[in-house]
């Protein structure tokens, strides 16, 4: 009896300490969602003024043709960049991008090329004899831009060497505190309409520019750029709903272990509770059996 | 005029003023109010903004300059690879200082990592 009282109680202090573990990520995991967000309207400027140069470039340079831009007649081996998280602890979050990019591959049933952000995606992919041969890890917490650089330059390399003919980006949209969604996008060739049909004409004829250098040199300085600020918006977005995940995952956990302790709690009492009560029993019974004693002495 | 300094990060800054001046493959350049719609390439170098007397000198390390608008709605924006302020420091010093502390924080980065391996290596072992 006392012994199964001691069990309980060492369950509750366990679950108590998991509890601790899994508040305290909570927290910081809330308080990272918000600098995660900040970074990721931060970086919003740059990526639209970028898309609204770029229109103005190839307005300007009139037919624009550039190797980035180029679709490919024929696409024999496709491109997927996979950005996931370092660690775990974060409910679903990298196994639903994993499957989605996995599912990818598998359905177009092409040759791919894999480039893996996230110790995740490494691991997952390696374990299963994918071929992964550019991955990254430790970006995840704080991407910075030259992460989504050698990134982005991975993969532009590739597709510029014929090496893939097409390269898709999946990550976790970040669409606000409550939803997270993986997503997949056409990273290159660049998705020309994008940045060619929209708007204007706004503020009436819009004179000539000068360019300084070419036209054409200017977009290709232009459109790497571009590729880096469309990664590593994915990148913070897919940093933002990590967090956003991982909090909520620990939201679960604590108040699934305040359940558990409740439980274990009130099945304590009630042996305690049966204990005692046996005690007094034998109190009792050892009471009565004397005075039913001494009255039959008397 | 409005300008701006944007990096892919976050905006650097923004305000109003006369003049800026930045360096393109072909040269050094300025631009004034009103100044025909413009875009280069930038190499790196300084970004002066000069307003009255006082002059801010950011330090870029590539990226484009645009220039356009009318003559009372003229904007310049700068798309910067990397901006940071560069004080009163010269071009090749405030390049060669940014190329130092890019150094050093890529050995920070190392450090931490290797903190955290020698870190976690203990509880690893206790299985």
């Amino acid at each position: 009896m006392a012994q199964q009282l001691r069990v309980i109680k060492r369950r509750i202090s366990s679950v108590k300490s998991t509890q601790k573990i899994t508040r305290a990520m909570e927290l910081i995991a809330s308080s990272r969602i918000i600098k995660a967000q900040q970074r990721v309207s931060a970086a919003r400027p740059y990526a639209e003024e970028m898309r609204r140069l770029m229109g103005t470039v190839a307005k300007k340079a009139g037919n624009i043709d550039h190797p980035l831009l180029k679709e490919r007649d024929e696409i024999r081996r496709v491109g997927t960049v996979v950005i996931t998280a370092d660690r775990g602890l974060a409910g679903a979050y990298n196994s639903n991008v994993i499957r989605l990019a996995e599912r990818d591959l598998q359905a177009h049933g092409k040759e791919y090329m894999l480039f893996l952000a996230g110790k995740k995606a490494v691991n997952y992919f390696k374990f299963r004899d994918y071929d992964c041969e550019h991955s990254w890890t430790g970006m995840s917490d704080r991407p910075k831009i030259e992460d989504a650089r050698e990134v982005a330059r991975a993969a532009a390399e590739a597709f510029s060497k014929g090496e893939v003919d097409e390269v898709r980006l999946v990550y976790t949209r970040y669409e606000s505190a409550m939803t997270q969604r993986p997503v997949k996008v056409q990273l290159l060739p660049l998705p020309k309409d994008e940045f060619t049909s929209e708007e204007e004409p706004s503020r009436g004829p819009q004179p000539s520019y000068v360019f300084e250098p070419e036209p054409e040199e200017i977009l290709d300085a232009l459109l790497p750029r571009y590729l880096e600020g469309t990664v590593l918006q994915g990148m913070l977005e897919a940093s933002a709903s990590e967090h956003a995940a991982r909090r909520r995952a620990m939201k679960a956990a604590t108040d699934n272990a305040e359940e558990l302790i409740d439980n274990l709690t009130r099945v304590y009492n009630q042996a305690r509770q049966a204990e005692i009560t046996t005690e007094i029993m034998e109190v009792v019974g050892g009471a009565e059996a004397l005075t039913g004693a001494a009255i039959q002495e008397a | 005029m409005n300008v701006s300094i944007v990096s892919p990060e976050k905006k650097v800054w923004e305000g109003e003023a006369e003049m800026v001046v930045a360096r393109s493959p072909e040269g050094e350049f300025a631009i004034l109010r009103g100044h025909i719609p413009f875009l280069a390439a930038l190499v790196p170098g300084l970004v002066k903004i000069k307003s009255g007397s006082s002059e801010d000198r950011f330090l870029v390390t590539g990226g484009v300059l645009e220039a356009s608008g009318t003559r009372d709605d003229y904007h310049v924006i700068v798309l910067a690879d990397d901006a940071e302020d560069a004080g009163d420091l010269s071009r090749e010093e405030a390049l060669r200082q940014m190329a130092e502390r890019k150094r050093e924080s890529d050995a920070e980065d190392r450090g931490e990592a290797e903190l955290r391996v020698a870190m976690a290596s203990p509880e690893l072992r206790r299985g």
